[in-house]
């Protein structure tokens, strides 16, 4: 049993600038470093002491890096665990295998090591953030049916396990007292990398199974992949997807999302955050290049033909990669921000929405910040789910659906008798909403699909006059539908509310998101990207100053800011 | 019962030197072995030069227009060796039709792939 302790410092006063920095500049930066002293720390109990139900193999790890609070008795803090994803476990020299545990001089390559640069921070935050290794599940799991869901799972419920002893008053080794009664594991945060990804999604559903004994009051999955489709409901869950993702590069964690959304009763929000310019492993420092000396790639150029000439993902002149240190921005921000938000309460005005800039330690701006709100009424008023063909006539709140001037006008990717995909002719890697799963059949988001060919065209939405004074925006995902010659480029148009008494007001989408982007990426090669993914718009209510948001009639969408067009949309609705 | 075979003559090829956007393109690999591990069902062993990377996406072999998800890595870990759980009756019957065979990254549409050949009966160790 090894322990393995450091202290560092952002010191007293570095900190104290920051603060006085944030407070001249606007909102708090979520990536930003926090006030408090931080400890690092690693526990290793053995390289196959754990073994998971039924798994192959000899066993599994138990080791962890932590970063914590240097001042405990401030605490109990909240505990975060990151789960990283698959990757290759040994290495000598410049080789690496795939077997465990390592023998014959191979040693462990330490994927857990690899999230330091945001354990550190979000631990000066007041949090105790535990990033566990993973090698042994990754050595066998596609050597199981799942592909490892339920061994990350309990490997996870593990650790949560081994942390209740050393909370206890009597702690345990190796950290014999010094955790005790300083960590709170009824507010527990999960962060998943890939497989590690649908992990902890995995592992919401198994720590609820055991009557949850363990508070797990945050989700996040890090470009994860979604073979089983569990889902994760009632707790607030954020997918944080890479668009030149060069592994997973169907996006298909985007289901962990569109399969949640109208859970009835689920009072907590989803989110997904799409990262323009980030591939997969660069969240990783050990796998980044130059990070370990075995084993690691940049995935979009090592794994996708013709990757680096990709005009927004390759390496070309002009391309919109994010450098690893750029990437490893969005993580801090997004990452660290997304549990700070739902778990400390911090509000970040309005990040989590969309309604604001990426903030600074993001690195980039090249960020879709989607936002599905909890059902309650005073967050959400559902106009068009747009889930079965009912609805392109009857909207959810019984009003009819008129339009003139679209073709097609229909609903793909949903369930059966919708067509399973949205776009003919294109490899799923490019249709992420519909992209299929490897353990389960289960099909798509479900979207309207239409086109218009003259700007006289409309899409109305009538309403029984419904009351949205307490609401923010008027907002719903939508993509541009770049197999469609009537696309020239990004897209835009006319949004009208009419109240009860016939006044109107109208906004563009254009003066208000920039999310009808024309999906960047080089169309005719067979790469995963241009991609269709549906971010949220939204549209500010008090963009419609002129009707009567207590008795709101009808919604009209008229095409008219460009001669044609084409989209892919879902979910309108009313949100806070 | 299926026997143990090697050394089936398909040229595999050499990447080791290329740039990282070179190795996407497709290469070549073997089944080197085929052993019965129950009554139904088989392992399949398959060799690369170009080694398979350790991916999150679900590295599956084809045959015909079927395709199989489950396997492991030897027990040295060697990244240019896969071995696959293939029911028995299905790969008797890709070798019986001639289907090709090819090992890629399920549906990731990224270019990554291994072509195997048409399986047949010297191929699969049956004659």
């Amino acid at each position: 049993m090894n322990r393995m302790n450091t202290t560092r410092f952002l010191t007293a006063t570095a900190a104290a600038l920051l603060l006085c920095t944030q407070a001249q500049a606007g909102p708090p930066d979520p990536g930003d470093p926090g006030p408090l002293t931080v400890s690092r720390d690693e526990y290793n109990l053995g390289d196959t002491v754990f073994h998971p139900v039924g798994f192959p193999g000899p066993g599994v790890e138990l080791n962890a890096n932590v970063y914590y609070p240097a001042d405990l008795s401030q605490g109990p803090y909240p505990l975060i665990i990151y789960l990283h994803g698959r990757h290759a476990t040994c290495y000598l020299g410049g080789s690496a295998i795939l077997a465990w545990p390592c023998t014959g001089g191979f040693q462990s390559i330490p994927s857990y090591l690899g999230y330091e640069y945001m354990q550190e921070v979000l631990a000066s935050w007041g949090y105790i953030v535990v990033s566990i290794g993973a090698n042994g599940i990754n050595a066998q799991d596609n050597n199981v049916f799942d592909l490892g869901a339920q061994a990350r799972a309990e490997l996870i419920q593990k650790h949560l396990d081994l942390w209740n002893d050393w909370n206890s008053p009597g702690g345990a080794p190796p950290f014999d007292t010094l955790f005790s009664g300083h960590v709170d594991l009824q507010n527990v945060g999960t962060m998943g990398h890939s497989r590690g990804g649908e992990g902890v999604a995995k592992h919401y559903l198994y720590n609820q199974g055991l009557g949850s004994p363990y508070g797990i009051v945050a989700v996040l999955p890090l470009a994860p992949v979604d073979f089983n489709r569990p889902d994760v409901t009632n707790v607030p869950l954020e997918v944080i997807l890479p668009y030149c993702d060069g592994d997973v590069s169907d996006l298909q964690g985007v289901h962990l999302v569109d399969d949640v959304r109208y859970t009835p009763g689920d009072l907590t929000p989803k989110h997904t955050t799409l990262v323009m310019g980030a591939n997969h492993n660069h969240f990783n420092t050990i796998w980044t290049p130059g990070g370990w000396p075995a084993g690691t790639a940049d995935d979009w150029l090592a794994f996708v033909g013709g990757g680096s000439s990709d005009a927004w993902c390759g390496t070309v002149p002009g391309n919109h990669r994010l450098t690893p240190a750029e990437q490893r921005g969005t993580g801090k921000a997004y990452m660290n921000g997304f549990f700070r938000r739902y778990i400390g309460g911090e509000d970040f005005s309005g990040l989590w929405k969309g309604d604001v800039p990426p903030p600074p330690s993001a690195m980039t701006t090249e960020i879709y910040q989607s936002y599905l709100p909890p059902d309650s009424p005073g967050t959400r008023l559902d106009v068009n789910r747009l889930l079965s063909a009912a609805d392109l006539s009857v909207n959810f709140q019984g009003g009819a659906v008129t339009e003139d001037g679209l073709n097609p006008y229909d609903l793909c990717g949903g369930e059966l008798p919708q067509p399973q995909h949205c776009l003919s002719g294109q490899s799923t890697a490019r249709q992420p909403h519909t992209t299929p799963s490897a353990r389960s059949s289960r099909r798509g988001l479900s979207q309207n699909r239409f086109g218009w060919d003259d700007p006289s065209a409309f899409l109305e939405n009538d309403l029984p006059g419904v009351d949205v004074s307490g609401l923010g925006v008027l907002q719903f995902r939508a993509a541009v539908n770049y197999t469609d010659g009537r696309n020239a480029g990004d897209q835009d148009f006319t949004v009208t509310l009419t109240d009860g008494s016939g006044s109107s007001s109208s906004t563009t989408i254009s003066a208000n998101s920039g999310s009808l982007y024309f999906p960047p990426g080089q169309i005719p090669s067979g790469r995963p990207v241009p991609k269709i993914f549906l971010n949220t718009v939204r549209l500010p209510l008090s963009s419609f100053p002129m009707v009567d948001l207590t008795n709101i009639q009808s919604i009209r969408f008229d095409f008219n800011a460009q001669p044609s067009g084409a989209l892919l949309m879902s979910d309108i609705q009313f949100a806070d | 019962m299926l026997r143990i075979v090697s050394g089936i003559a398909l040229a595999a090829f050499a990447v080791i030197g290329l740039p990282q956007a070179a190795q996407a393109q497709a290469a070549n690999g073997r089944i080197t072995q085929v052993k019965a591990v129950s009554p139904n069902t088989v392992d399949v062993e398959v060799t690369s030069e170009r080694e398979f990377p350790v991916l999150d996406s679900v590295v599956t072999l084809h045959i015909g227009d079927k395709s199989y998800t489950v396997s492991h890595s030897p027990e040295s870990g060697s990244l240019n060796t896969l071995i696959f759980s293939v029911p028995a009756s299905d790969l008797t019957a890709g070798a019986n039709s001639g289907a090709e065979a090819w090992i890629d990254y399920s549906g990731q549409g990224n270019g990554l792939r291994w072509n195997l050949g048409k399986l047949s009966a010297s191929t699969i160790g049956k004659k």
